[in-house]
């Protein structure tokens, strides 16, 4: 229960208080740091703060599946159906992964049945619930599939489609946040090579 | 408490303050400023905050708590946290409009934290509402400036998304795009463009945090188009900024 105060004019203790004015100023140091390592990108930043972020997995229904065949298998013979986004997309168009989970990232069609992939025979569903696949590392891989019915737009590369470079930028904004260690071998290995254009390519480089 | 109880609280705490010294000085703010005016978005919370001009809690601190304590609010202890029996929890949140830095007020019967930016963005024109009729509470845009600028390690992300949301309402009444836009201009490039930055960085809490997921499926697609919508709007606003 509150203490009642009617007629207090005790001063306060500054204890709480003085607790409270540390951690906003802790909370101020760490902001400029932030604001600092941001700056630190310099025109990267301006061009990328400036792309709306894409959520992998709001785009529709989550669900991964554990593999008991290779990669390679997996992305054979989901050929038809996958639209590969996130490290497996970076991975066929500009030959590099960031995070540290080998898993295959893609969009299917929101009416393709589970059980299609069921029967493609690649592994095992996983059940239960899901968010933490995506924050923990593991050491085998899984097809992270997101089910959505406004697929993300995508193309054909290598025999396979993947979203589009423009997208992917928007994607990886929205999984692994503003840094500059995919930014810089995104801008090397895809924009350049793609010649991404909206979002990307022509994103503004100008002050705010 | 039930449910929506603490969306009723700020008339009935407001008309508790009708004839004394405190009419019309104390502003509805924080994630609770969503009580102040029509919107679908929630507060995700059950306490309520009130901006005080620190030169009131400075020159008449120990009337202030006398007064909250005839009508029923104690304080808890050492804090400018206050309740009632049944009512939610309000603390007091200091502004200035001569010192813009973070600090503590003085010493005294009541203390309140003062944030820098609050005086900043209270002291532009539209940024509250209802001061005619003693409720004062932050405007739309005074809410999405507040919620932009506020700094919290822990539930950053929590005001981002309420200020996109809020935005995405909004990004069609260009009455609010233009308060909003004039209240920013208080601030620096530097600030604005963190302010877009965190702004994008909290698409990463929809990602991870279960409270935005548990809404369903459909829902949480929903809720995600409105914070992209908003973000795009934000980016469209702070962009038509000369260039410094």
């Amino acid at each position: 229960m509150p203490e009642h105060s009617e007629g207090s004019e005790k001063p306060l203790q500054s204890d709480p208080m003085q607790r409270l004015a540390r951690r906003i100023a802790r909370d101020r140091t760490i902001a400029r740091r932030r604001s600092l390592a941001r700056r630190a990108m310099g025109p990267l930043f301006w061009k990328y703060v400036q792309i709306v972020p894409s959520v992998f997995t709001a785009r529709g229904e989550f669900a991964a599946w554990e593999l008991n065949v290779p990669v390679a298998t997996v992305l054979d013979r989901l050929r038809d159906s996958a639209i590969l986004t996130l490290d497996s997309a970076s991975e066929l168009l500009g030959g590099f992964r960031f995070g540290s989970g080998r898993h295959i990232y893609a969009y299917f069609d929101a009416r393709l049945s589970r059980d299609a992939i069921d029967d493609s025979k690649i592994g095992r569903q996983v059940e239960g619930r899901l968010t933490p696949l995506l924050l923990t590392a593991r050491n085998e891989t899984l097809l992270l599939a997101v089910f959505s019915d406004k697929l993300p737009p995508n193309h054909s590369h290598a025999g396979h489609r993947t979203v589009t470079p423009d997208h992917l930028a928007r994607e990886f904004l929205g999984y692994y946040g503003l840094r500059i260690d995919w930014i810089a071998p995104f801008e090397k290995q895809i924009v350049s090579v793609f010649k991404a254009t909206s979002g990307v390519g022509q994103a503004s480089s100008s002050r705010l | 408490m039930n449910s929506g109880a603490e969306q009723k609280f700020p008339e009935h705490f407001f008309r508790g303050l009708d004839n004394t010294f405190l009419k019309g000085q104390l502003i509805l703010g924080g994630s609770s400023g969503l009580f102040g005016f029509e919107t679908a978005v929630s507060a995700w919370t059950e306490d309520l905050d009130f901006y005080v001009d620190e030169e009131l809690v400075v020159s008449r601190g120990a009337e202030i708590v006398r007064l909250l304590g005839q009508m029923g609010y104690g304080r808890f202890t050492n804090s400018p946290t206050f309740s009632a029996p049944g009512l939610p929890t309000f603390d007091l949140v200091g502004y200035s409009t001569t010192n813009t830095s973070d600090h503590l007020s003085l010493p005294g019967p009541l203390q309140v934290m003062v944030f820098g930016d609050l005086g900043l963005i209270l002291a532009r024109p539209g940024s509250v509402a209802g001061a005619a009729t003693g409720r004062t509470t932050l405007s739309p845009a005074g809410f999405v400036a507040v919620k932009l600028t506020t700094i919290r390690v822990e539930k950053g992300s929590k005001d981002k998304i309420q200020a996109l949301l809020v935005i995405a309402e909004r990004a069609g009444d260009s009455a609010f795009r233009e308060t909003l836009r004039d209240i920013l201009k208080a601030f620096d490039d530097d600030t604005r463009a963190d302010a877009l930055s965190d702004a994008q960085m909290a698409f990463l809490a929809l990602r991870d945090d279960p409270t935005f997921q548990n809404h369903g499926a459909a829902k949480y697609i929903a809720l995600v188009e409105q914070v992209e919508s908003g973000f795009q709007a934000l980016r469209d606003m702070l962009g038509e900024f000369p260039d410094a």
